[in-house]
C-alpha cells in the first residue's frame, strides 16, 4: 500500500490540473491574436483568469505570470506528499533573488522590482538578510554565498556572482534531489545548459574560466573544453556519441543560420518537455507531480513569449518560430 | 461443538475476513483518488462512484461463501450440526479460494481504478475503458468465487 496510499489522492488531483494547461489550440488562439489585449483575452478564458482580475492590461503579463506560478505553487504545496521536493524546485528562485540582491548590493542599486516571490524565503525576509550580510541563510545556501562574495571581492567581476551561484545551485539541485526522476531531469539540465555554455564561449571567443561549466553532468568537462577549442566542425561530432546528439546538431545548424542560441533554447526546452511527459505513464508516484509543476513553467515561458512578440508588433510566423511545444 | 465445527467457522471467517480486507484496501485507494479528482472537478463524483465500487465485490463473494457456511453449519437455525474433523477441514478449504484470491484481487483491482479515476479526470467520456481494465480483474475473483462455491456444495454434511 505504501508508494500507492501516498500518492493516489496528489497524482489524480495533479491529472485534473493538467487538462487546465493551456493546449496547442489557445496558444495558436494567442498567436492569432490581433494585439497584446486580445491575447490576454483568450488567456483570461483559461485558469489564468483566477490570478487576471485586475490585471487585464497587455503590458501587466508578467505580473500575471508570476501570480499564476505562485498560486499553483501553493495550490500543489498544499497536497504534494513531497514538501522537501516542491521546496527544492522553490529554491531555484531563492537562488535568483539571491543573486539579484547581491549585484544590487554590489552595485549599490535598488532592484526590487525583479525580485520573485516564488522561492521558499520570501523577497522581504530576503532583503532583510542580505542586510546583514546573509548570516541569516540556512547553512546550504550561506556557503554558497560566501563563496560568490569571496570570488567578487577578489576579481571585481560581477559576471562571477551568476557563475558561482549557478554552480552552487546546480550541485544543491542535483544533490537534494532524491527521485531519480528530478535527479535525471536536472542531470539533462546540466548537460545542456554545458553545451550551450561551450556554444557561447566559442562564439565569443572569450577566455574559458574555470567556473564556466556547471557540475555533475554526464558529458565530460574536457569534452567541453575540446569542443570550444577546435573549430567548429568538430563540435557537433563531439556530442554524436551523447543523448543530446540530435539536440546539437540541430542547434548548430540554427546557430549557422541565423546566428542566435534562441532556437537552440527551444531545442532544449522540448527535450526536457520530451523527458518529463515519461510521468505520464506513473500511476503512483512523485513524478506527475513534479513533472506538472515544471510543465507549468515551460507554460509561462511559451505565454511571455507570445505577449512580447504582440506588444512588439511581431508578426505571427516570427513569434512562432519561438515557441516550443506544449505539455498537454 | 466438535473441532469439526470450530474449522469450518474458521473457513467462514477467512472468507469474509480476507476477501473484505482486500476491498476495504481496494475501496479505499480509490476513494483516495476519486477525492483527488473531485477536489477540482466536483463534476468527476459520479463517475468516480462507479469505479470505487468495483473493488468492493470481492467483498461481497466471500461475505456469500462465509454466509453458507455458516448455514450449513447450521448456525442460523435448526441446531447445530455435527460434523467430523475431516467435513470442517474440507469446509476451511473451500472458503481459501475466495478468501485468498478476493484479498489479492480487490488490492490489484483498487490500484486499476486509482489510476482508471485518473484516466477518466484526463478524458471524462472513456470511463467505459476504464471500467473493462478493471473487469479484466474481476474475472480471477469470480473464478475463485465460483470454486469456492463448488467445493461447498460437494461437501456433505
Amino acid at each position: 500500500m505504501g508508494q500507492e496510499g501516498k500518492y493516489a489522492y496528489a497524482v489524480t488531483r495533479i491529472r485534473v490540473l493538467e487538462t487546465r494547461l493551456l493546449d496547442r489550440g489557445k496558444i495558436d488562439r494567442m498567436l492569432d491574436a490581433r494585439d497584446a489585449a486580445s491575447a490576454l483575452r483568450v488567456l483570461s478564458e483559461t485558469e489564468y483568469a483566477e490570478v487576471m482580475g485586475e490585471l487585464a492590461e497587455g503590458e501587466r503579463y508578467e505580473e500575471i505570470l508570476g501570480a499564476e506560478l505562485k498560486r499553483v505553487y501553493q495550490v500543489v504545496g498544499s497536497f504534494s506528499p513531497d514538501p522537501d521536493l516542491i521546496d527544492l524546485l522553490r529554491s531555484r528562485y531563492d537562488f535568483q533573488n539571491i543573486k539579484v540582491l547581491l549585484k544590487a548590493g554590489h552595485l549599490g542599486i535598488d532592484r526590487d522590482d525583479l525580485l520573485v516571490a516564488l522561492g521558499s524565503i520570501p523577497p522581504d525576509r530576503l532583503k532583510e538578510m542580505a542586510a546583514g550580510d546573509f548570516v541569516d541563510l540556512p547553512p546550504a545556501y550561506r556557503q554558497i554565498v560566501a563563496e560568490a562574495q569571496e570570488e567578487f571581492k577578489s576579481t571585481g567581476d560581477p559576471q562571477l556572482i551568476d557563475l558561482v551561484i549557478d554552480r552552487g545551485m546546480y550541485d544543491y539541485l542535483y544533490t537534494n534531489a532524491r527521485v531519480d526522476f528530478l535527479r535525471g531531469y536536472f542531470l539533462r539540465l546540466i548537460d545542456l545548459t554545458n553545451i550551450k555554455t561551450a556554444m557561447r564561449l566559442k562564439r565569443s571567443r572569450a577566455g574559458v574560466i574555470r567556473w564556466a561549466f556547471l557540475p555533475h553532468g554526464s558529458v565530460d568537462p574536457r569534452l567541453l573544453l575540446e569542443a570550444v577549442r577546435e573549430p567548429w566542425d568538430a563540435f557537433g561530432p563531439k556530442f554524436a556519441a551523447t543523448d543530446y546528439a540530435a539536440v546539437v546538431e540541430e542547434g548548430l545548424r540554427q546557430l549557422e543560420a541565423k546566428g542566435t542560441l534562441t532556437d537552440y533554447e527551444c531545442l532544449v526546452d522540448e527535450y526536457l518537455l520530451a523527458y518529463l511527459r515519461q510521468a505520464k505513464y506513473v500511476a503512483f508516484g512523485p513524478e506527475p507531480i513534479l513533472a506538472y509543476l515544471l510543465a507549468k513553467e515551460l507554460e509561462g515561458r511559451l505565454v511571455r513569449l507570445i505577449m512580447v512578440g504582440k506588444i512588439n508588433n511581431l508578426p505571427k510566423e516570427t513569434i512562432k518560430e519561438r515557441l516550443c511545444d506544449v505539455y498537454a | 461443538m466438535g473441532l469439526g465445527l470450530v474449522l469450518g467457522l474458521l473457513g467462514a471467517g477467512l472468507a469474509v475476513f480476507l476477501a473484505g480486507t482486500g476491498s476495504a484496501i481496494g475501496v479505499g485507494l480509490t476513494g483516495q483518488a476519486a477525492s483527488g479528482a473531485v477536489s477540482e472537478d466536483p463534476d468527476m463524483f459520479a463517475k468516480s462512484l462507479i469505479l470505487q465500487i468495483i473493488p468492493g465485490t470481492q467483498g461481497i463473494y466471500g461475505f456469500l461463501i462465509g454466509f453458507l457456511t455458516i448455514q450449513r453449519l447450521g448456525f442460523l437455525g435448526g441446531g447445530l450440526a455435527s460434523i467430523s474433523v475431516e467435513t470442517g477441514l474440507s469446509l476451511l478449504m473451500a472458503c481459501l479460494p475466495v478468501g485468498i484470491v478476493g484479498l489479492t484481487s480487490a488490492i490489484a483491482q483498487g490500484k486499476v481504478t486509482a489510476t482508471g479515476i485518473s484516466l477518466v479526470a484526463k478524458r471524462p467520456e472513456e470511463l467505459a475503458k476504464a471500467m473493462i481494465f478493471a473487469v479484466m480483474v474481476e474475472f480471477y475473483a469470480i473464478l475463485a468465487f465460483l470454486v469456492s462455491f463448488l467445493m461447498l456444495q460437494g461437501v456433505t454434511i
